[in-house]
């Protein structure tokens, strides 16, 4: 399971399971010393995992999660 | 969406080539909530004491080094000799390594357990084949041994 930043990386090596978000370098898991939005950027992480329906190159953008 | 800067456009550039006409797919062989996790992060976090803390990492270091699941995550220290991506690492430890939240999914039974040790590579690797063909084989393998059902990557 993997979280990018770079969509033009992901669209080039297609993970099998891959979260894209949509934050600045150095900020994967959203803004410093926010534990709750970093553990929604994981839940959407763990959402994937479990979700038998996706095939790979499974993509989900984090920005369009309701 | 962020832009590719030249020196990540290069870094793409050497992706080129390296996809897979097959890409592998593994299901979750248990529930979530049974599943041992590993991190893996491209981040320059070293834990105290590690031989590469005195000299800083060297940018494009392809090593993997690891982390103890059990770190206290103050030890963790962010140096290199690197540029983007540093600050936040070092403004909190847990955006390089997430070990707070997974710890907090762990207690509240959402993840089974972590595994004893996680694993960090420097996010800007210059040697991308040898990382490709030696050091990420490595390190699945590691994994593997460790019978780790899930392995989250997460870029600095």
């Amino acid at each position: 399971m993997v979280l990018q930043l770079l969509h033009a990386a992901l669209a080039e090596v297609r993970p099998p399971r891959s979260l894209w978000v949509p934050f600045r370098s150095g900020y994967a898991l959203g803004s410093p010393n926010d534990p709750e939005y970093r553990r929604a950027v994981l839940e959407a992480a763990f959402e994937m995992l479990e979700d038998a329906s996706l095939t790979a190159p499974a993509l989900r953008d984090y920005s369009t999660r309701d | 969406m962020i832009e590719p800067s030249a020196s990540l456009r290069k870094f793409l550039r050497a992706l080129q080539g390296r996809r897979l006409d097959e890409v592998p797919w593994a299901p979750l062989s248990g529930p979530l909530a049974e599943s041992r996790v590993a991190l893996v992060a491209s981040s320059v976090c070293l834990v105290h004491g590690d031989p590469h803390e005195y000299v800083g990492v060297e940018i494009g270091d392809p090593s993997f080094r690891e982390i103890d699941s059990e770190v206290d995550i103050g030890e963790l220290l962010a140096r290199s000799r690197g540029r983007a991506g540093d600050g936040a690492a070092n403004l909190e430890r847990n955006i390089a390594l997430a070990l707070d939240g997974l710890r907090a999914a762990v207690a509240e039974g959402r993840l089974g357990e972590l595994n004893r040790r996680h694993l960090a590579l420097y996010g800007p690797v210059a040697a991308t084949v040898d990382v490709i063909r030696k050091k990420a084989p490595q390190a699945a393998g590691w994994l593997t041994a460790d019978q780790v059902d899930v392995a989250l990557l997460v870029p600095t």
